[in-house]
């Protein structure tokens, strides 16, 4: 198993997913770099001089040298296996160590390797404002991208774009460099364009078109063409000449090209490389490298990609705005976030309760909406004022801001989001700027956040172990939770309370024998062709909200807006929970400095004895034949009550007509304005039903595309017995999109499937089976494979250590020895 | 001698005078339930004159004040069933919030008045003649405030009859095992008897104010309502089989209603519901919070007729000492809700009832626990007992705390159960504590209209119980 | 005491109790007749803009279902074919007839003939064509006999019921493939269909959606 060391200012979800993790400001990054070549050359033994030198430059601050120390050693044990990487916004010096370190640690050709790209002889936006200013240009064409609002904001950009006698903006939006603009055009969506590409590793890749552009659209290329040849031009015939003129080729390899959807043998090969010490060494020596030398008065400023709104781009969309952050969990505003030790100098956070139930959040929250509390933010004078939010693990002078929020030209869902932390963004600190001081003001900004509690209080919801632990002890998972200490529930439960054999479980239900308690109930009555179920393993599940997101685009879900989100109305489906866990040692008033971070999906989880299907009075959701809890919103005349008794509380309630009514005048019901536009109408998936107010809705493992496939498999099969439907040909939209594959869907009632597998594994469990809900949905628990040589080695993941002392402490009998 | 022998007087029987007086069995000195010798006639002039004197001014001023009162919530179920379920203050997870607290809290509230009618009848409790009849008015009435919340609170309500098992095209029954459904049926079968015995028990007083009635259209309409009674031997004895046999039907509603209803939470899994003390719990809190109700309207009505003769101390002092019994046994509840989940070592249950009294809603939790707990204690004292204003306040008291009991149940229960990733707050918004706050003066309107029309005390029932009733009394008083 | 009442009156109230019972029974009776789909759409024949006769086509001529449907086999959706299916024939035959007017405009111009949906689904219903006609359920089974209508009418309730039926008891309904198109054939008996039906149930592994998702999602 692999094993991961994270350095870093932002808690990212890498380092989420770190094995080890070190908080260090962003502006310590270059000397921390310094710190580790220095223990790398070392361990290696060799250029002991150039390792004087790099450790001449000095430490971290409030970095352990033990930690870089023994990191470095394992790195280099493993060398051949190992790698460093150093983040994009890390100046030169910083990438010439990590190069440094890669060789040493024979990282080239085997587990990096480099590819040969054209250079990039552009000119930088400063040499264009130098030649507007020395009034050299013209007209200026603008293609895509929005300079007026993220350039940065020392250059001025629209006083010098202004300065220019023509400017010509083609945008996908009408948005601020469109408003400085003589003349906008509307840009096609590259779903609308025909185009070309070349990927990060060289390959050539077609752009195709699948709808004629909505808004009359122009690409970029039919742009260009129009100035240099001034005649429009279709954009195929534009990329047909442009590709089977670089490529060669004719009509032929130019459809080949775009049946298969790349140029065959363009990829690029992988280029052998050597490592230059002597050049290394220069661009160190001479990169002025220093502590960033932070304090409370002298903070570093970090600039981040917004996780949704990219660099402001998206920041229209309403999907993406009302996604949470993977760990600060909001949406629609960004904030300014800051680690506790500086919210406490700063008295933002919240105050200790009278008496403390459980772990207390540092974010104040009044009524359960949050408080982001106001702070101004100064850099090189320009102050931005916005709210603050606490976010466990930051260094402690480093203030984290995404950027791509507070706009001023845009469409009506990015209105008033946000505040546009460009304004901070100075020449000499894109990424990173030290030297920022904050202050406290008055007032409040209500932040949309979707996940209030932060710890599990000890609950054996997401099951972690170290490896080491796993391989001592492969079933600890059935030892944990209350499943593993409690008599099973509905006695005489004849499998021996094993609840987490699934499949067997399924093959007793299916031939009527599991045991059901007495109950008078013969449904839900497995008898299907198949046996739907799902596993998603916590392993590889890295936060990132791609499944969110894909489920809200195939399901019609709809977004319900800041002021909804306040009051806990979000829609979404499968919601990813993020757990912080400190350990049992701290005391529950204090905020944890370094959390590990556990991340869990949570869709439907399909219960076999659904609690929601008891009690809803019009019988709107029950389970079929193959599996599945079915919801029929037809039927559904919305008590609610389904959603209460859901332990997991993955229902969704339609509080307003989110897609008949307006979203921010829902308030005025049938006065208000009615009806989707056009356009959103089409956003929709047509196989799956759109919901009105009062009905309530969940993750259904995307029964549309099952039955799609069931359907094609039984017209197929015809009069023959053929319909099942084979292993992996439905996957549902969070199995699509995850990038870890860490979904996977399938039939639980045939051995072979990967699902099965799967479950059959001794990491499978069920959250909160001892209800006996016997979930669809097993999660994998989750692994940890931290150094036991490292200073801040721990036994097993905080969240186990939390969960044996909450257990040791409610009278359970020790679990580990005697084995129940 | 045989015993036999001993006790036979020359073979007359032993309720003979002759057996009396030789005999001089001890008579247990009974409080008069009519105090200061009240004639029959009295009593029919007291209780019929409140019909029949003109309307005073306080009740007009009271009619409006409640009537626009109740206009709040005609206000905001319009604006509920027209734009939508969100205007209230629900979320995910708390899904319930004031709605079905307040469905709970009125359902309670109607149990005091059937236990009166129907238990204490069986129970031959004398006592109760004076004020069943309000009891069971307030009854009716609290169901009928009650039934609006289930019937609103549901995200379509022109579906609502999808609850009933009607035949229909789709093949599809409602869901017999949802205790939702269960109060379909239990709520509409308390309605139905509770109107009927009402009605029923009135009916000779309505018969009574029929014949004192002097326009036209007072004798028809009550003679309407009267059903015809002509007040012969048959009619009483037909009566009194009725009425003996729908008191009867009401005694198990009594404790099936409010036990289907705690079912709405006790047949779920989340923590701090799911809890078999739960029926007995609901049943005793409802009796609770109805005698607190019986107490808080009767007091007033009292003072403002002058029924000081009728509705004695003596019965302020029997509802004030059920009042502390059913009191105690709530907080015997909310004891051994705290003591289960100790010992029951599910972590769940434990953080369930440490949140209840420590959490976010903890305010509430000492309202309740003051209020039910606490405050009734006072009624051990005579003092108190004996001082209607106090027993007044106390009784008002004695409903916020139950309104808080179902509010701690519901939401605390909600805002944080199994899963903290999912943990929230609840919050009402205007549109639910006008809603709320509007089905009192629905209440006090129907109140109101029944105090104004319809004989608020059960006149036949009251001249039963007093002495002159007795066939043997004159008899008595001739030899005695 | 005076009685404003006559004698009868005593009578009132199991009258008005009677008719309670009487009315709500009716009234239940009534709505569960005149509102549901087995009264309100059986028997729906609109008049459609083109006098096409089923009868003449698909009877007298025996051109297939699949040559206008084209899309029944293979999609959810039975297309109502677009004109120039029509004029395959019809550039040749009947170019005379004034009933084929609207066609022939219609080809010229483009714009579609506004044919009258005869059999419509709620739009929280998801049916699919194809994979009845593929499984053995004919066109008869729910359209009627088409190929002797004149102007096509509603035959069978579409209420959920009515499928269900079918869903729970397929081997009801089951015939060989070959003869779904053919809306003529009748099984030669009850037993023969059951028994029919029972073995193509159990050799082509026919279990139909009896579970919501079937058809709502």
């Amino acid at each position: 198993m692999n094993r991961l060391y994270a350095a870093e200012s932002y808690y990212s979800i890498t380092g989420a997913a770190a094995d080890h993790r070190l908080r260090v400001a962003s502006s310590d990054i270059p000397i921390l770099t310094a710190m580790f070549a220095a223990e790398v050359l070392a361990a290696a033994g060799i250029a002991s001089r150039d390792e004087e030198a790099l450790r001449a430059l000095g430490t971290a601050p409030a970095v352990d040298e033990q930690w870089v120390r023994v990191c470095a050693r394992d790195l280099y044990d493993h060398a051949g296996e190992a790698l460093v990487v150093a983040g994009p916004h890390q100046p030169p010096s910083v990438h010439a160590m990590a190069m440094a370190m890669n060789a040493v640690l024979g990282a080239p050709g085997s587990t990096v390797t480099y590819i040969d790209i054209p250079e990039n002889d552009a000119a930088t936006l400063f040499d264009l404002a130098a030649d507007i200013e020395a009034d050299r240009v013209k007209t200026l064409v603008v293609l895509g991208g929005n300079p007026v609002y993220n350039a940065p904001t020392d250059l001025h950009w629209a006083e010098v774009q202004e300065k220019v006698d023509e400017v010509v903006h083609l945008g996908q939006y009408f948005d601020e460099t469109s408003e400085k603009s003589d003349c906008h055009i509307n840009a096609a969506h590259y779903l609308e364009s025909w185009g070309d590409a070349v990927a990060y590793d060289g390959t050539v890749l077609p752009i195709q078109p699948m709808i004629l552009p909505l808004f009359r659209g122009l690409t970029e290329s039919e742009v260009l063409e129009l100035i240099i040849n001034g005649q429009p031009r279709e954009g195929y015939d534009i990329v047909f000449d442009a590709v089977t003129r670089t490529l060669g080729g004719g009509r032929k390899e130019f459809e080949k090209f775009l049946h298969d959807g790349f140029w065959a043998g363009s990829t690029g090969s992988n280029v052998p490389v050597s490592f230059n010490p002597n050049a290394a060494r220069d661009m160190v020596m001479s990169g002025g490298i220093v502590s960033g030398n932070l304090s409370s008065s002298r903070l570093e400023l970090r600039f981040i990609q917004d996780p949704s709104l990219d660099d402001g781009r998206f920041n229209n969309n309403g999907w993406l705005q009302e996604c949470p952050d993977p760990v600060s969990k909001l949406t629609w505003d960004n904030a300014f976030l800051i680690s506790p030790r500086l919210s406490h100098e700063l008295g933002t956070t919240a105050a200790d309760p009278l008496v403390t139930v459980v772990r207390k959040n540092p974010n104040a929250h009044k009524r359960g909406r949050e408080q982001g509390r106001l702070i101004e933010i100064t850099v090189n004078g320009k102050t931005l004022r916005g709210p603050a939010h606490v976010l466990p693990g930051l260094p402690d002078y480093t203030v984290v801001v995404s950027l791509g929020y507070g706009r001023s030209v845009t469409g009506p869902i990015g209105q008033g989001s946000g505040v546009d932390a460009y304004r901070l963004r100075f020449a000499d600190g894109l990424s990173v700027h030290s030297g920022a001081t904050v202050a406290r003001v008055d007032g409040v900004r209500e932040l949309a956040n979707t996940q209030e509690h932060w710890s599990m209080e000890g609950r054996a919801i997401i099951r972690e172990a170290n490896i080491d632990y796993y391989r001592k002890r492969p079933d600890f998972v059935d030892h944990m939770g209350m499943e593993a200490h409690s008599p099973p529930p509905l006695g005489l439960d004849e499998d021996g309370g094993n609840r987490r054999d699934t499949v067997g479980l399924l093959e007793r239900s299916i031939a009527g024998e599991a045991n059901r308690g007495n109950s008078a109930y013969v449904t839900p009555a497995f008898s299907g062709d198949h046996q739907w179920g799902m596993s998603i393993d916590l392993n590889t599940c890295t936060g990132c909200n791609a499944c969110v997101i894909a489920c809200q685009s195939e399901n019609n879900i709809p977004i319900v807006g800041r002021e909804q989100v306040l009051r806990g109305r979000e829609m979404h489906w499968i919601r990813l929970d993020r757990y912080y866990s400190a350990g049992p040692g701290l005391d529950k008033t204090d905020i944890p400095k370094n959390p590990q971070v556990s991340f869990q999906p949570m869709p439907c989880q399909h219960c076999e004895t659904a609690p929601c299907e008891s009690v809803c009075p019009v019988n709107a959701t029950v389970h079929d034949e193959e599996g599945l809890n079915v919801m029929a919103y037809n039927r559904c005349v919305g008590t609610r009550y389904c959603a209460q008794n859901c332990p997991y509380k993955v229902r969704r309630f339609n509080f307003f007509d989110w897609n008949d009514r307006d979203r921010d005048r829902v308030y005025e019901g049938p006065l208000g304005p009615r009806g989707m536009d056009e356009i959103s109408k089409m956003v929709q998936n047509p196989e799956v039903s759109m919901r009105m107010r009062g009905v309530m809705e969940k993750c259904t493992y995307c029964v549309q595309r099952i039955q799609a496939a069931k359907i094609e498999q039984k017209v197929k099969a015809g009069d023959s017995g053929a319909i099942k439907v084979p292993d992996g040909t439905i996957k549902t939209a969070c199995q699509q999109v995850c990038p870890a594959e860490a979904i996977v869907f399938g039939d639980i009632s045939d051995p072979n499937s990967r699902v099965t597998q799967l479950k059959n594994s001794n990491r499978d469990y069920g959250v909160l089976a001892y209800l006996n809900t016997r979930p669809r949905t097993t999660y994998l628990a989750k692994l940890r494979n931290p150094n036991p040589l490292m200073p801040d080695y721990y036994d097993n993941p905080l969240s186990y250590m939390e969960y044996k002392s909450a257990s040791g402490a409610s009278g359970y009998s020790g679990g580990e020895e005697k084995g129940h | 001698m045989a015993i036999s022998e001993q006790f036979s007087l020359e073979g007359k029987s032993g309720g003979s005078p002759e057996v009396l007086d030789r005999v001089k069995p001890a008579r247990m000195p009974r409080l008069p339930l009519v105090l200061n010798n009240r004639s029959f006639s009295w009593i029919t002039d007291k209780v019929c004159g409140i019909v029949e004197e003109k309307t005073p001014l306080w009740w007009w001023i009271a009619f409006c004040c409640s009537a626009s009162l109740a206009g709040f919530t005609a206000i905001g179920l319009t604006y509920l069933v027209s734009t939508g379920v969100g205007v209230w203050g629900l979320s995910n997870p708390t899904n319930w919030g004031w709605a079905i607290v307040n469905f709970v809290f009125w359902i309670g509230i109607g149990h005091a008045g059937t236990l009166i009618s129907a238990i204490l009848c069986l129970l031959k409790q004398k006592w109760r003649t004076t004020i069943n009849r309000a009891a069971e008015a307030m009854t009716i009435f609290a169901v009928a405030c009650a039934g609006i919340f289930p019937v609103f609170h549901i995200g379509r309500v022109w579906f609502a009859w999808w609850l009933f098992p009607i035949p229909n095209a789709n093949a599809i029954w409602p869901n017999f095992r949802s205790p939702l459904l269960w109060d379909v049926f239990a709520v509409s079968t308390y309605a139905t008897v509770s109107v009927l015995f009402w009605y029923v028990g009135m009916i000779p007083d309505l018969a009574t104010v029929r014949d004192r009635a002097k326009t036209l259209f007072r004798k028809a309409a009550y003679g309407l309502m009267a059903m015809g009674w002509r007040g012969s031997n048959r009619n009483w004895s037909n009566y009194e089989m009725a009425y003996l046999l729908l008191a009867g039907l009401s005694t198990p509603l009594v404790l099936s209603v409010h036990t289907i209803v705690s079912f709405d939470f006790a047949v779920s899994l989340i923590p701090g519901w799911h809890t078999t003390i739960f029926p007995p719990y609901f049943v005793a809190g409802a009796i609770f919070s109805g005698f607190g109700m019986v107490l808080t309207l009767i007091i007033p009505l009292r003072a403002i007729y002058g029924l000081h003769d009728l509705i004695t101390q003596y019965h302020i002092d029997c509802m004030c000492k059920i009042t502390l019994a059913t009191g105690t046994i709530v907080g015997y509840a909310y004891s051994m809700e705290f003591f289960i989940a100790a010992y029951g070592a599910n972590p769940f249950e434990i953080f369930a009832f440490i949140n209840r009294a420590f959490g976010p809603y903890a305010w509430a939790y000492f309202i309740m626990f003051s209020c039910n707990v606490l405050v009734p204690q006072l009624f051990w004292f005579k003092y108190i007992r004996e001082r209607p204003h106090v027993v007044w306040i106390v009784s008002i008291l004695v409903n916020v705390g139950m309104w808080f009991e179902r509010f701690v149940i519901v939401v605390t229960s909600l805002a944080r159960d199994f899963l903290p990733s999912s943990w929230g707050y609840y919050s009402p918004t205007l549109v639910d504590i006008f809603t709320f706050f509007g089905t009192f003066g629905f209440f006090a309107t129907l109140f109101l209209l029944f105090v104004r029309f319809l004989p608020l005390i059960a006149v036949a029932e009251v001249k039963a119980v007093t002495p002159q009733a007795d066939p043997h009394y004159y008899q008595g008083k001739q030899h005695g | 005491m005076s009685t404003i009442f006559p004698k009868q009156a005593n009578k009132v109230p199991a009258q008005v109790v009677i008719a309670l019972l009487l009315m709500g029974g009716a009234l239940t009776a009534g709505i569960t007749y005149y509102f549901t789909p087995k009264y309100s759409r059986v028997g729906y024949q609109p008049t459609q803009p083109v006098p096409f006769e089923h009868s003449l086509h698909a009877g007298e001529l025996g051109i297939d279902c699949r040559f206008c449907h084209n899309h029944v086999d293979k999609s959810g959706h039975s297309n109502v074919p677009s004109t120039n299916t029509c004029m395959n024939c019809h550039n040749q035959i009947q170019l005379a007839s004034d009933k084929l007017e609207l066609v022939r405009a219609s080809f010229a111009t483009g714009e579609p003939i506004p044919w009258v949906q005869v059999h419509k689904l709620p739009d929280y219903v998801y049916f699919n064509h194809s994979v009845h006609v593929n499984r053995g359920i004919s066109c008869y089974e729910c359209h009627g006999q088409v190929n002797e209508m004149d102007v096509v009418h509603h035959v069978k309730p579409f209420s959920m019921a009515f499928c269900l039926d079918c869903h729970r008891n397929p081997e009801e309904k089951l015939r060989p493939p070959e003869e779904v198109f053919n809306l003529d054939w009748r099984p030669e008996s009850e037993e023969a269909q059951l028994e029919f039906g029972r073995e193509a149930k159990e050799a082509w592994r026919v279990n139909p959606p009896v579970g919501c998702a079937g058809c709502h999602r």
